[in-house]
This record gives C-alpha cells, structure tokens and sequence, in this order.
C-alpha cells in the first residue's frame, strides 16, 4: 500500500471543498480513493496433539479430487498483478510459471500437466476472496497455491481451509504470518517462508553477539505485520543486556517515514529494527543516513529485493542486515555464491539458463522474486509427487510431512521440513545476511530452529 | 534541545516544499485572482517528465530537471491558452466556472500520470544526495539544505523577474488592474500565458524536492494541502508571505506531531486545517496579504 494514508485525502477533500468556498465559490472534488488491504487477525494458540492425519469428516461437501483428471491438475492463483505491489509481485508467479512449464514440457507430474489459473488481486483482500470463489466454483481447481499476502490468505481460509470447510488445500502461502502455524484448526492450509518472529528472534541472536548490552530502536508497520515483528522482539530479548529504547508506528499507507525515523535517531540507539515493507523501507535507510545517525540496521527480509534496495542511494544501503534463506540470483554477484557453495552457484547458473530457455528475459533471470517463485513451483511439484495419491486430504498430509526437501536455489544449510502440528513451518533456517552496497552476504553460519518456530510466537 | 532542534530542521526542509509550491499557487492567483486547485497534480506531472528524461532517456538529474521546467513552463501556458481563457471569457466575472476547470485538471492529471507510467511509484533520486551535517548538536540533511537554497534562489529569481524585467513590470500591472493594463497596451492574454507557465514551472522544483519518498500521482496531495495553509497564513497574493508561511506550516506540524501525541503523524493535516479556518476567520488576507477593500 503505496498511497498516502485515506485521512490525508479526506481532509484533503474537505479542504478543497471549504477553501472553494471562501475564497471564491464553491466546487466539488471527487476522488477515487485506492481500497488497501484491511487488516485483522485471529490468533488461537496452544500445543497440540502429535501425530498429523487429516480427517475430512467435518468437511462440507468434501470433494476429494475436483480438478484432476488423468492428464492434467488445474491450480488456482491470486495474487497482485497490478496496482502498487504489481511490479514486483507479478514476477514471483513468472518464477513459478517457468518452472512450471519445464516440467509440463518433460512430462507433467506423473504424466498429468499441471495447469496454473491466475487472477489480479491488486492485493486488496476483498478482490482476493472473490477470485478464490471463482477459482474453486467454477474453474474447479484441485487446489489453491501462493496466494500473496497475510489479509488476503486470512480471507477466505475460514471458507475453504478450516477443519469444517469446503477442504480445498491453499499451498504454500506467499506470507510470512506466524498465524499459518495453526494447523489444527486449518489442516488445509500452510505457509512457505520463515515467519516473521523466526527473524526478530535470529537478528537478536546476532546482535547480542555483536554488542551484547546494545540499545536497540524499532520502527514497525501498524498492522499484524509490524506487531508480530514488535512483539516477537520483546519475546527474543528476554534475558538478555539488549533493551528497546524507543519504538515508533507508521501507516502503511503513507510510505514516508522520515519524522519516525527522525524520532528514533534521537534515542541514539546502537542498533534500530526497520519492520517495514515497500516503500518505507528505502525511505528509512535514506532518513537514517539524513539523520546523522549510524546504527546497526536491521531490515525486514520483505525489503531484500534489489528492485526495493535501488530506491535507496548505496551509501545508504551499505552495512545493512537482514535475513535469507534463498540464494539472490543478481547478476554480478555469482562470486558470493561461489564462495559459499560451489554447488550453489552451478545451481544458479542452472536456473538462469532455465528460466530464459522456458521464456523468461534475463531480468528475469537475475530478479529475486522469480528465484522465489521457481523455488515454490518446485515444491509444488515435489509436494503432489510424493503425495500417495492426488485427492486433496492426501496431498495435505504430503506437504505438512516434508522431509529435508532440498530446493536448489536455498541456502546451504536450509531445506524444507515439516511434521503436521508438531512443526508446521516450511522453512526455518536463515543466515544473517549483510549488504555490500551491491550484494547481500550471509554472515557466519545458518541459524537453524528447525521445529521451534512456535517458540518465537508471543502468546496472545 | 539538540532533539527540538532536529525537528525544526526536519520542518524547515518540509516547509520548503511547502513555500515552494505557494509561490506557485500565487503566482496564479496574483495574476487571476483564482486558485489553481490542480496546482500539485501538475507539480506532481512535471517530475514524471523530469524523471521520464533522467530515467528514459539517461539523462543528469539536474538537466532532466531544468528540461522538465521548460516543458511544464510549456504545458502550463498552453492549459491557460486552451483551457482556462475560453471557459474565463465566457464566465465573465464569475469564478466558478474556472474552478470548476482546475478541479477537472485536477483529477486528469491524476489519472494520467497512472494511465502513462502505471501505478507503481517510481524511484527518484535524492536531489541533493545522502548525507548530512551538524548543527548545534543536531543533524541537517543534503536534501533539507538543498531545498532551503533552492528556495532562496527562487525567491531571488521571481524578484528580479518582477521588479527589473519589463515582462515583470507587464505582469504585475495586470496583477493589478488588467483593464488599465490593456488600455496602456499591455498584452493581458500572454501575461495570463506566462503566469500560468511560470506557476507550472516553479511546480516543478516542490515535485522534484519531495519525490525521492517514491514517485507516483498521489505526491503532491499531501504538500498541496499545506501549500494552501501556507498561502493562507501567508496572504494568496503575497510570495513573501508564501515563503514565511510555508515554513511556518512546516516546522509548526512538525513539531506538534512529535510532542503532542494526540496529534502524532497520522493527523498532522489538522493543526494546517485549523490554520486555515482560523486565518480565514480571523485575518483573512493572511499575514502579508494586502485586505480587498470594495468601494461602495
């Protein structure tokens, strides 16, 4: 949500309107005014059982195999294609789409084409709801994949993905929400990335290691994105020297947080959390570096992109921290690679060529977002490969029982695991990564809480 | 006092901006007595086409700038000559119908601008680039101090403009009176061309100063809000008061979002909104502003 805050256009319609009025007659001004994603969480804790099985018998009208024939699988995507996060979202679905197509062309998943639908979300959940409603009614898709966004997938899982639903699988969601733990009561449903509080909690790790008594400053989104960074911070720095000196909000609305920032350099912490996304994220680092002030700075993973990190000068990105688990496919940065992991690297090289040989250009090629999206088209694939068979309670069970699914493209160290309740989260090891000004570094070895990601998640 | 002093230096920089976008708006209204409500969609138009010539065509950002005012000087002229002056002859001395025309502007421009370079928000550089000096224990950035001397230099260029030039003096005798300036031979439609293309250049400078938050058609909605304020406290037809007002505007919201609360970031526009109504209420004309006296 790029546009400024909905406040500012009120007031700002009010104002044309009064100021017409007095100073010399009157007039009207209407302006459309751009739907941002609403935001609101539920949140049900506790341990659960061990064990994962799914059982579909409190299902509505459950539909085992809807979308699958002997020759294709139809899925169903929405996402942002348009609109202010179009740009760089749109090339996550490329990424899998090119995969995608490499594996249709060598045969299929067990000689069935695997056939992608996608609708333009603009990322506004409302828009979200309605084309995941088109997709399982009427284009009659097998399953759900990627859906971008923690109040878009929030949407519409009580519909489909709860214990007592429709019972259609939403794969691999494109959020990085703690909430996509909740397994027990949404078996149909699970998450990709690390979770926001698995971050919070690993930069912590390092910072204690860097300055184990530093102040630390936080700058957080007002919504369940920037709370959950907020409050897993509070949870990680328990029992530790680090205390947090001063946090300031900002509206997702409006990207310009140069007087937060401005506020926050005031406490001179030794160390300050951006839990931002989009636009802020630049805006921050160029405040920081306007304010005189030089922390240690830490970024939300969300702000890894170099398509987000260019909006900022180099002398404002240069030392920044933040966490990864995917190797960044920037061309000119192959060296990194290579001095991590060799294997890595050919990896890389492998995915260049492939991506252009499948139709991509070679921006594509070098975009974080398409590395992304290849990456999940890949776990796609293993998930209803090695699902027994392909009804929907039986590829569930397959993705919530990864095992050390090694994706190319991922760092050496991490890997896609899970174990139904008992570990619901796909990926958990990151590396603290540093930016060189042109290239992220990872710094020291992966940080692995494999199985304790639930450990990081505040009560509440 | 180093934090109240990074605060004020924060609202002189936004009040810069400020300023400079009410000298465009009175410069439209000394000259026509009307307020440009799609002053800051035009601001906001200009530095895309500033940033189409540094971004598409590779060129330096100071050129690109100096390009996008000559083509905005263009633009704004030919709005004048095409737009405003038909429907203006038309209404006689009623306002409204031109109003009406800027509103229309208004929200052209903010679908244009989307329609032509999509809706994602562009990057724009820092103008004066990163980095920052000290003072008095607080920090002052490149981008505030450019702003501030591009102002200054602004307000010197307008001056000579209007005191030394011979299209100056043309100008402000239409300002004045246009029927005297006709009558003496002042060309009153080109003087109305140059105003409006002037406004519309100097727009620019206040687009390209803000722009580096990430450029798209919403830029300008904010600024232009307290350019008002600004022109307001100020007096709609003085660019002094503009300058004063602007960073008045600016360094007052500032500091009353960060010490009081209540206010905070998300309300900042309501201290500008009360400054409005409260010089409307209580001094209309503003602080430099010259009061309309009507013979009776």
């Amino acid at each position: 949500m790029v546009k400024r805050s909905r406040l500012t256009r009120l007031l700002a319609l009010g104002m044309a309107v009064g100021l017409a009025a007095t100073a010399c007659g009157g007039g009207r001004d209407d302006e459309e005014s751009s739907g941002g994603g609403a935001s609101n969480g539920t949140t049900s804790g506790g341990e659960q059982a061990t064990g994962f099985d799914i059982d579909t018998s409190e299902c509505t009208d459950y539909q085992p195999d809807t979308g699958v024939t002997d020759t294709s699988i139809k899925i169903g995507v929405s996402l942002p294609l348009s609109g202010p996060y179009g740009t760089a979202f749109a090339a996550i679905s490329r990424g899998y789409e090119y995969y995608i197509n490499s594996v249709n062309e060598a045969g299929g998943v067990d000689g069935r084409q695997i056939e992608v639908i996608k609708y333009d979300d603009v990322y506004n959940a409302g828009t979200t709801k309605s084309n995941i409603d088109k997709l399982v009614q009427e284009d009659e898709v097998f399953a759900t994949f990627n859906v971008i966004g923690t109040p878009n997938n929030l949407a519409f899982r009580d519909d489909y993905n709860a214990v007592d639903s429709l019972c259609v699988p939403n794969l691999f969601t494109g959020t990085g929400s703690q909430l996509w733990g909740q397994t027990e009561a949404y078996p149909f449903l699970i998450g990709s990335i690390p979770a926001y509080p698995t971050e919070a909690a690993v930069f912590v790790d390092y910072l204690q290691q860097q300055k184990p008594d530093a102040t630390l400053a936080v700058l957080k989104q007002n919504d369940d994105f920037g709370e959950g960074y907020a409050e897993a911070l509070v949870t990680a720095i328990e029992g530790t020297d680090i205390e947090i000196v001063q946090e300031e909000v900002y509206n997702s609305d409006s990207p310009d947080v140069t007087a937060q920032i401005t506020a926050l350099a005031g406490s001179g912490a030794d160390a300050v959390f951006v839990g931002a996304t989009g636009l802020a994220c630049p805006n921050a680092l160029k405040a920081i570096t306007g304010a005189g002030w030089d922390p240690i700075t830490y970024i939300s993973a969300t702000c890894t992109s170099q398509t987000i990190l260019n909006l900022a000068a180099p002398e404002d990105t240069t030392d920044v921290l933040s966490t990864g688990y995917i190797a960044d496919p920037k061309a000119g940065c192959e060296a990194q690679l290579e001095a991590l992991d060799p294997e890595l690297a050919t990896n890389m090289e492998d995915f260049r060529a492939q991506v252009q040989a499948n139709g991509g250009s070679a921006e594509d090629a070098s975009n974080g977002f398409v590395a992304y999206g290849w990456s999940m088209g890949q776990l796609l694939e293993e998930t209803l490969k090695s699902a027994p068979e392909l009804t929907r309670e039986s590829v569930m069970e397959a993705a919530y029982n990864l095992q050390d699914v090694d994706l190319p493209l991922l760092l050496p160290g991490v890997s896609a695991n899970t174990n139904g309740v008992e570990d619901p989260f796909v990926i958990e090891s990151l590396y603290i990564i540093k930016y060189s000004g042109t290239c992220w570094e990872t710094q020291g070895e992966v940080v692995d809480v494999e199985g304790r990601t639930k450990e990081y998640i505040p009560e509440g | 006092m180093s934090e109240f002093l990074q605060f004020f230096f924060l609202g002189l920089g936004r009040g810069a901006i400020y300023a400079t976008l009410a000298i465009a708006v009175v410069i439209i209204f000394r000259a026509t007595g009307l307020l440009n409500f799609a002053q800051g969609q035009m601001a906001m138009f200009s530095t895309f086409i500033v940033w189409g010539f540094y971004d598409g065509f590779g060129l330096p950002l100071w050129p690109s700038v100096l390009l996008g005012m000559v083509v905005s000087f263009l633009m704004g002229a030919l709005i004048e000559r095409l737009l405003i002056r038909p429907v203006s002859d038309k209404a006689g001395h009623n306002p409204l119908p031109v109003v009406i025309v800027t509103i229309g502007l208004f929200l052209g421009f903010q679908a244009l601008a989307p329609w032509l370079w999509g809706e994602t928000a562009k990057p724009f550089p820092q103008l004066f680039g990163s980095g920052s000096v000290e003072i008095f224990g607080a920090s002052i950035d490149y981008q505030t101090l450019g702003t501030l001397a591009m102002l200054a230099a602004e307000v010197l260029v307008l001056y000579l403009l209007f005191q030394r030039t011979k299209v100056g003096l043309a100008m402000r005798g239409v300002a004045s009176n246009s029927e005297s300036a006709a009558l003496v031979g002042v060309p009153v439609g080109n003087m109305l061309m140059i105003g409006w293309g002037l406004s519309a250049a100097f727009g620019v400078l206040a687009g390209v100063a803000t722009a580096d938050v990430g450029l798209d058609s919403t830029l300008m909605l904010g600024p232009l809000i307290y350019a008002f304020a600004a022109a307001t406290l100020g007096g709609f037809d003085s660019p002094l008061g503009a300058v004063v007002g602007g960073l008045i505007v600016g360094v007052v919201t500032e500091l009353l979002a960060h010490y009081v609360d209540a206010i905070g970031n998300d309300l900042k526009l309501l201290p500008a909104f009360l400054l409005i109504l409260v010089v409307l209420l209580v001094r209309p004309q503003g602080l430099f502003g010259k009061a309309q006296v009507t013979r009776v």
